[in-house]
């Protein structure tokens, strides 16, 4: 059984490995951070929020200060799926976001029984 | 009757001793006791003989109606009477609360957060005044309570609490509860950078008994009045809040004449009963994990820096533990910290809003929760050190408490709300103080703090300016309202800028940018007290960015009414306009950050900011192009970010997308980021460092250090923590041109 843990990225409860939601790339086992089977990059906070005033004369301008933000973008690398990013303080490691007990998943969907839930339903029911 | 009116001067000295031993205390500061214990109390025995004989569901949702519809009443009873601007705004609420102190059940509108913290109060009224002989509780007893020390959100809020009592017993309580604003700190309205120290922010009041049968003590409220910059306000707003309880108190006895006692306490427990246990049911269903979250805070309210605030929910079976370790350690002279019961309550509130939205809003819905800190720092400070900006600290639990669940409920088989990203959570408003037209002395806040937009959901785009992250159904007033009051006017009101929404699949709301220009010759003067002006302050959820950063601005040193007059075509009601095209001759444009201290401003100078926008969701190559178009039609992103960011090919001219080059673009920026990517090793490796940089003073853990960086003051074990007084950035300014000045007049060899 496979469970989606965010918009992107699905567990398959049965071998514990992370997927890509989008292309179904196997990414990793799902015990582990999902963030160390992504591509990594750090990007220029001024590439995604342009200055509102001109940067030239205002200290002030209305778009994040490089020297104490950057922008880590994370990727499928299958498929360049932007799977999260994350705002940090440049030369700070990247955050464990999201760690779910696997153990925990799988009762919460199979239950003792074993009989399965339809994981899409209910986000589909708050999609609609 | 008084029964004990002789004078102690008179009485021998053994009796004098131990009366005096047994009757005197130090200081009955804030009680530890009460402050750092949010879950709901035991039953008394005589709730626990009331529920254990079984109760009629039938009849307490007929007492529960009743008391909703009475709680609605005195809301709208206050709500037409105050005169603090934030409470116009509905900044309040109205509650019923049971003898103990839990809130059973707060009224529909307004700000429920206000009464979700109350019964830290109670608590204390009922430890140290019901037996004290000066004090008492009594029929038609009110007390008053503004210091955060002792409950409640932060000190400019103003809460009255009222016993309702039968056959001489007290049974329940209620509360009327707002946001009153200016309580004679060092700045107008309570809050603001130049508060340093506890004493700086003005009347502390732990609870004070200000009325007695059902009356205003004059002597008291004079006091209160000579306390504060605003004399009338604080008077009409007593009087709305005793007016408001003395409602609750006659409709809180009438339910008891109908439904008989029993009923009406047995419905209020029960009530607090179900929220806990219902609470405590949800976190049972989720599967258990954990979800962390880090934000900075990068601003003192002084100057530039870099303070982390560490979140780490751990669902674990029917609890959860919030682990604050690691959060910047507190600042001695600035006013950024806040104490754990408003972390708590920053929890409570977002579980209530954002996550189970059928959920009534009370403390008792987080029962199952625990919190772990590092005392002394600014997630959970000491008594010493200023808290005026504690919402500071509490919005940003309340968005890690929103992205936290968000997460923890995507995988989980039953949900109670939609999957969104974060609410904006920086009090962006004006505060102004001064001398109005009127010639009333005046100091509060500008309802624009209630335009915080929303953030993006799973299935659609966050609304624009809509409602602050803490209360759903609150307003943020008008213009012209304001203008009628005070001495300025909305140079520019509520205008939308391109690129003030988080970016994503499903973008966060957009929100307004707003201009005060001073109208009049008396001293009046603004000041702000915001974050996120070099860091973004709220996040997007799975892939979608987060708000930008923002700034005030300020075109000073030319009367722009005179311009307006003269050659109105130079008058643009636009940020951008006016500060990149620089059109008025002879004025100073200047931009600064969010966190300007008080100043005064002369007629026709213009003081601008901005509300802030909403979390992004989803990846950007996932946006329907139509929309990205729409964006851009909206005024709501720049044609840079339709086309680099969101990868949209379309016709500058008629905006008419090409299909098919679209597709090519986003697949271009999708091998570009195959490209540009690197694995974890290889950015561990490369991109990673042992300390946070040098340039803005750093406080609290690095890489999940065990030592917190202390700024200036080195790093040390949570325990051991220097106190971290900071200097004044216009002393640090003088020594720099000082030095300068020297170097300059050295002679040269
Ligand atoms: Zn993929």
């Amino acid at each position: 059984m496979k469970v989606l843990a965010t918009e992107y990225l699905r567990v398959d409860l049965e071998e514990e490995m992370w997927e890509c939601d989008r292309c179904d790339h196997v990414l990793g086992p799902a015990r582990e951070n999902y963030k160390r089977f992504l591509l990594i990059h750090d990007r220029n906070p001024r590439e995604v929020h342009h200055p509102l005033l001109d940067p030239e004369r205002y200290r002030f301008c209305f778009s994040p200060d490089p020297e104490v933000c950057v922008i880590y973008e994370f990727y499928c690398p299958h498929c360049g799926l932007m799977m999260d990013v994350e705002y940090t303080v440049p030369g700070h490691a990247p955050l464990h976001d999201l760690e779910l007990d696997i153990d925990s998943l799988k009762e919460k969907w199979c239950g003792a029984t074993g009989v399965e839930n339809d994981s899409t339903a209910n986000t589909a029911a708050f999609r609609s | 009757m008084n029964t004990n009116l002789a004078n102690p001067d008179t009485a021998d000295e053994q009796a004098l001793v131990d009366r005096f031993l047994s009757k005197n205390r130090a200081f009955l500061g804030p009680d530890p006791e009460i402050q750092r214990n949010h879950h709901v109390a035991p039953r008394t025995s005589r709730e626990e003989e009331i529920l254990s004989a079984g109760i009629d569901s039938n009849l307490y949702a007929e007492i529960r109606s009743g008391l909703r519809a009475s709680l609605d009443e005195t809301f709208k009873i206050a709500e037409m009477t105050v005169a603090s601007p934030a409470a116009q705004c509905a900044d309040m609420s109205t509650g019923y609360f049971t003898a103990s102190g839990d809130l059973s059940l707060a009224s529909t509108r307004g700000v429920a957060g206000f009464t979700v913290s109350l019964h830290y109060p109670i608590r204390f009224i009922r430890k140290y005044f019901e037996t004290d002989e000066t004090v008492g509780i009594n029929e038609g007893d009110g007390f008053l309570l503004n210091d955060a020390h002792y409950g409640g959100i932060h000190s400019p809020d103003q809460h009255l609490f009222m016993p309702i009592f039968h056959d001489g017993v007290i049974v329940s309580w209620c509360v009327c509860a707002m946001h009153e604003g200016e309580i004679g700190a060092r700045v107008p309205g309570g809050m603001g950078p130049m508060i340093e120290s506890p004493w700086d922010e003005g009347l502390r009041g732990s609870p004070i008994k200000m009325v007695e049968n059902y009356a205003l003590k004059t002597d008291l409220v004079t006091f209160m009045q000579n306390s504060c910059r605003e004399p009338q306000t604080m008077l009409a707003d007593l009087k709305a809040r005793l007016a408001a309880c003395c409602r609750m108190e006659r409709r809180g006895k009438e339910h008891i004449a109908r439904y008989g006692v029993d009923s009406v306490v047995g419905f209020l427990r029960s009530n607090v009963e179900f929220m806990r246990d219902e609470g405590r049911r949800r976190i049972a269903e989720l599967p258990d994990g954990t979800v962390r979250t880090q934000f900075y805070i990068d601003d003192t309210m002084r100057e530039p820096a870099l303070m982390k605030i560490m979140y780490c929910f751990t669902v674990k079976g029917d609890k959860v533990i919030v682990d604050l370790r690691g959060s910047s350690p507190e600042l001695f002279n600035r006013p950024i910290n806040s104490l754990l019961s408003t972390q708590v309550l920053g929890v409570a509130i977002t579980l209530a809003h954002h996550i189970w939205p059928d959920m009534p809003c009370a403390q008792a819905i987080i029962d199952c929760f625990e919190f772990i800190t590092d005392p002394g720092t600014i997630a959970d400070c000491s008594n010493e050190v200023p808290v005026a900006l504690c919402i500071q600290p509490m919005f940003k639990i309340m968005t890690a408490a929103e992205l936290a669940f968000a997460k923890l409920y995507f995988g989980a088989p039953v949900k109670y709300g939609k999957t969104k990203a974060g609410w904006f959570n920086q009090p962006a408003a004006i505060i102004y103080g001064g001398v109005t037209q009127h010639q009333d002395s005046c100091g509060n806040m500008c309802g624009d703090l209630n335009g915080m937009a929303g953030g993006a959901k799973c299935d659609e785009d966050g609304e624009h300016s809509i409602a602050p992250c803490f209360g759903a159904n609150v307003d943020i007033g008008e213009s012209e309202e304001a203008e009628e009051q005070l001495p300025f006017i909305y140079a520019i009101s509520k205008r939308i800028w391109p690129g003030n929404c988080g970016f994503g699949k499903f973008r966060g709301g957009a929100a307004y940018e707003y201009g005060l220009m001073r109208y009049g010759e008396q001293p009046f003067g603004f000041q702000t007290f915001t974050g996120g002006s070099y860091f973004p302050s709220t996040f997007g959820l799975f892939g979608g960015y987060a708000c930008p950063t923002y700034g005030t601005v300020r075109v000073r040193g030319k009367n722009l009414f005179k311009v307006m007059k003269e050659t109105p075509e130079l008058f643009q009601a636009s940020m951008a306009s006016i500060m990149n095209d620089r059109l008025i001759e002879g004025a100073e444009y200047s931009s600064h950050s969010m966190a300007v201290a008080f100043e005064l401003y002369p007629e026709g100078e213009l003081f601008m900011t901005s509300q802030g926008g909403g979390g992004g969701y989803g990846d950007v190559l996932d946006r329907d192009p139509n929309l990205v178009i729409k964006d851009l039609e909206e005024g709501l992103i720049r044609e840079e970010t339709a086309m680099d960011l969101y990868g949209v090919v379309y016709d500058p001219d008629t905006y008419a997308i090409d299909d098919t080059a679209t597709v090519e673009r986003r697949k271009g920026i999708l091998k570009g980021r195959l490209a540009k990517g690197v694995s974890w090793d290889e950015f561990m490796a490369t991109r990673v460092k042992p300390e946070p940089p040098a340039t803005v003073p750093f406080f609290g853990s690095w890489n999940n250090s065990e030592e917190l960086y202390c700024g200036p003051f080195g790093k040390a074990l949570p325990s051991a923590l220097p106190p971290i007084i900071l200097p004044d950035p216009k002393d640090v300014e003088i020594q720099q041109l000082k030095a300068k000045l020297a170097s300059l007049e050295a002679p040269r060899n």
